[in-house]
């Protein structure tokens, strides 16, 4: 037999120790540590939920006063508010631009991107990701999906303006004469996607690799964090979902620019039969929302781990029924593939078809349920600590039953199909997986940003952002709720008489995102000040919040390898909470004399 | 000869978990790929059932023989990482190559598949029944190309050791080289058994 020696870039891990020579170039740049690609998803997320929340500001004005003109938006905008009104193509780019990179580049990228690199080798107890290379390149072909999309904003043309999910045939054709959006700007958000979806998989496939493979001794998979559970089984829908959207967008570029006919069909255009023949658009709505239903778990999951996380260390309690919560989203993973065409009731689906499709809808209610039950009774009677963190998981389990119980009424076709565009979808929604997933993101930043930056934030300005999101948030999207029968997508709503009666709820909710964007102004000064500024952590206080979990027994600024010396050994579960006389028992700490293993 | 199969070693050794991880991530890819091409090919037949303008055609021989070039594609390859293991290095280069070759003649046979199409009527933007194994041949033509670049890499690679005194001119096997071997076999046999699933689908459904 040949031999096979040991060799120095197989055993990476094994030698972070022995701290590399590294330039400002490979520990802030093109860094291969987990903790610094963590951070680079982190800040190109918060970068792009500033410009996403921006973008909504300036179509919220036009909901809100269609008939007024607002100088600045000239200044800001240029051609695209002329006399300080929003011209209706760009109205149309600002929404589909906003729920893009709402969806895929902050809620995607920037959640799991950043905690999964974060949390997965900090808390299995691994030097790095199993491909500390591939994980740099996730982030990288993540960050050219950023520039090619921002840049889609400074064509002629202007960026896509054919909504976020891109439906043919409007989006079928390049064809600016119709529709601006549907040029360049939309090829370009075709090579962004691919772009994004390539970098998620390379991030994805080694999620799941390393937590599979590297855990350190002891670390049995009952006695992993929920948080790592959910970053896992969010990678594996990503593996498994991203592809349906590649294909779906592959097949649509070879109908924009090389003339097939996949989704299209007899399109007439001013009067002209086009060449188009034989397509379907069904065919891209069930390709796109086979991602795009599990997509919604992509962005929840997370949240979810970080908030079962969060509430059981201030609380002082062991999570309530550990291997249910694991299930619960095994199960939502699962069903989640069974109920994409949800979203397609008014497509002319058979009736047959669509109760297969409600029954599985409503079956993810079970397990969803079962979470928020052992949210609760993870809080309740425990030894509950207010902080910002603890605020925001609180603040998240609220959202995401006041969103998740729509979320009933909506999967029912009956119903759905008389909401269905409606503003009670846009309420459902935004509430669900947009507002509850940012609460559970900054659950994770308040609670993890002294292990990323040795620093502690501000918890004041912290309460501030709170009680401004929840409050501004419930503002914005509960209203929603009362206009069933508005339609969504409409630029103007003093064109049609019947929605007259909602003049002043749009303006009132305006005024609240103000007031949202405003608390979230408050979290970047407190985000980047207390980056340079903030308290330091000091090495005799490692653990502030009083966590089991292992990132908290390396050193303020751990290097490139995590532990100096060897891996901690893991003797117990993460929730040993106020049992054994103590209030927290570390993972690393080992049975003592009679005990038993959870 | 005992082949350098990898296995997992229960001492808790860096190199083996980091093996048995990289194994790990090119088969989740490989699952993450067959999606891709499982949904596509679900599309193509939700859109045979609308029954709408839909094309039924005999698929051109000139496939078949594509499918006969992706199986010695891969013998060769198989052979290729047998000869290394047997540290018969320049041999390994020369099937390592071949394989490669191989693979530029599958792709140059899927281009003839393409004009046979076209000669039966059947352009990229014809009939949607047509236009769906361009779109299919090319993406799993782009896998083939990505494995023939990185295939002439490792060429190059074992071809610089040989000037470098390193492992192979010591006759020696390059432990780097023995994983990424493994896991290119794997991924080589993984993009010509998709062809021949995709042959058949095709030959099943236009039938």
């Amino acid at each position: 037999m040949s031999e096979v020696t040991a060799h120095h870039d197989l055993e990476h891990g094994a030698h972070h120790d022995d701290h590399h020579e590294s330039s400002w170039l490979t520990t802030y740049i093109f860094s291969q540590d987990h903790k610094m690609i963590a951070k680079q998803f982190l800040v190109t997320g918060i970068f792009w939920a500033f410009i996403g929340g921006l973008l909504s500001l300036f179509f919220r004005l036009q909901l809100a006063w269609p008939n007024e003109t607002f100088p600045i938006l000239e200044s800001l905008l240029g051609s695209w508010a002329e006399g300080g009104k929003l011209s209706n193509e760009f109205y149309y780019a600002l929404v589909t631009m906003h729920g893009t990179i709402l969806v895929f580049f902050v809620l995607t990228a920037g959640l799991s991107g950043t905690f999964a690199n974060f949390l997965i080798p900090l808390q299995i107890g691994a030097r790095d990701m199993a491909s500390p290379l591939m994980n740099m390149l996730s982030y990288w072909f993540f960050f050219a999906a950023s520039v090619v999309l921002f840049l889609s904003f400074f064509i002629q043309t202007g960026p896509a303006s054919g909504g976020w999910t891109a439906y043919p045939p409007l989006n079928g054709m390049r064809d600016i004469a119709i529709n601006k959006g549907s040029g360049l700007g939309f090829d370009m958000w075709i090579g962004s996607m691919t772009l994004f979806i390539v970098g998620s998989t390379l991030g994805s496939l080694n999620y799941v690799a390393t937590v599979i493979n590297m855990r350190t001794k002891g670390m049995s998979f009952t006695k992993m964090p929920l948080v790592i559970w959910a970053l896992m089984f969010t990678a594996v829908l990503g593996i498994l979902a991203f592809p349906a959207l590649l294909a779906a967008c592959g097949l649509l570029e070879f109908d924009r620019l090389l003339g097939t006919s996949f989704y299209l069909n007899n399109i007439v255009i001013n009067g002209d039969l086009q060449a188009y023949k034989g397509g379907s658009p069904l065919i891209f709505q069930h390709l796109f929302w086979f991602l795009g239903h599990p997509e919604v778990y992509i962005i929840i999951f997370p949240a979810m781990g970080i908030v079962s996380e969060v509430l059981s260390v201030h609380a002082k309690k062991p999570v309530f029924g550990y291997k249910a919560m694991i299930l619960s989203l095994g199960a939502i993973l699962v069903i989640g593939f069974f109920v994409w065409a949800h979203h397609m009731f008014v497509t002319g689906m058979s009736p047959t078809i669509g109760k297969v499709f409600v029954i599985f809808t409503l079956l993810i209610a079970i397990p969803s349920a079962i979470k928020v039950f052992n949210w609760i009774t993870t809080i309740w009677r425990g030894n509950l600590r207010f902080t910002p963190p603890m605020m925001f998981a609180i603040g998240f389990v609220s959202l995401f039953i006041s969103g998740g119980i729509t979320g009933i009424h909506l999967g029912n076709s009956t119903i759905d199909i008389q909401l269905h565009d409606s503003y009670f979808v846009v309420g459902h929604f935004h509430i669900v997986m947009g507002v509850a997933a940012f609460f559970g993101m900054w659950a994770g930043v308040y609670q993890w940003f002294p292990k990323m930056f040795g620093r502690f934030m501000n918890p004041t300005l912290g309460y501030i952002h709170f009680w401004g999101s929840i409050i501004g948030g419930y503002m914005v999207f509960f209203p929603m709720h009362f206009m069933a029968g508005v339609p969504r997508r409409y630029y103007a709503f003093d064109q049609f008489q019947s929605f007259n009666n909602f003049t002043d709820v749009n303006v009132f909710m305006t005024l609240a995102a103000f007031l949202v964007f405003a608390a979230q102004i408050v979290f970047l000064i407190n985000f980047f000040y207390s980056m340079f500024k903030g308290k330091e952590m000091t090495e005799d206080n490692l653990n502030p919040w009083g966590a089991n979990t292992l990132e908290w027994t390396t050193s303020v600024h751990p290097g490139h390898g995590n532990w100096e010396g060897d891996l901690p050994e893991v003797h117990r579960w993460p929730y040993d909470y106020s049992t054994n006389g103590k209030e927290i028992n570390p993972q690393n700490m080992p049975l003592g004399e009679g005990e038993e293993a959870h | 000869m005992a082949s350098a199969v990898l296995t997992y070693n229960k001492n808790n050794n860096n190199l083996s978990k980091n093996r048995i991880a990289l194994k790990m991530m090119l088969y989740i890819g490989m699952a993450s790929i067959t999606m891709f091409f499982a949904v596509t090919t679900s599309a193509l037949l939700v859109k045979k059932a609308d029954g709408l303008n839909w094309a039924q055609f005999p698929l051109p021989n000139i496939f078949a023989l594509s499918s006969l070039v992706a199986v010695l594609s891969s013998l060769a390859f198989y052979f290729s990482r047998r000869l290394y293991l047997q540290a018969k290095f320049k041999a390994f280069r020369a099937v390592l190559a071949l394989s490669a070759i191989i693979s530029i003649v599958f792709l140059f046979s899927q281009f003839m598949g393409f004009k046979a199409l076209e000669a039966m009527g059947l352009p990229l933007t014809g009939n949607v029944s047509g236009s769906f194994i361009y779109f299919l041949a090319i993406t799993h033509g782009v896998h083939i190309v990505v494995g023939v670049v990185v295939v002439f890499f490792m060429w190059w690679k074992s071809y610089r050791a040989r000037l470098n005194n390193a492992f192979e001119a010591q006759g020696k096997l390059n432990p780097n080289r023995v994983v990424a071997l493994e896991l290119l076999t794997s991924y080589w046999h993984f993009v010509n058994g998709l062809w021949l699933y995709l042959f058949l689908f095709f030959y099943f459904i236009y039938q």
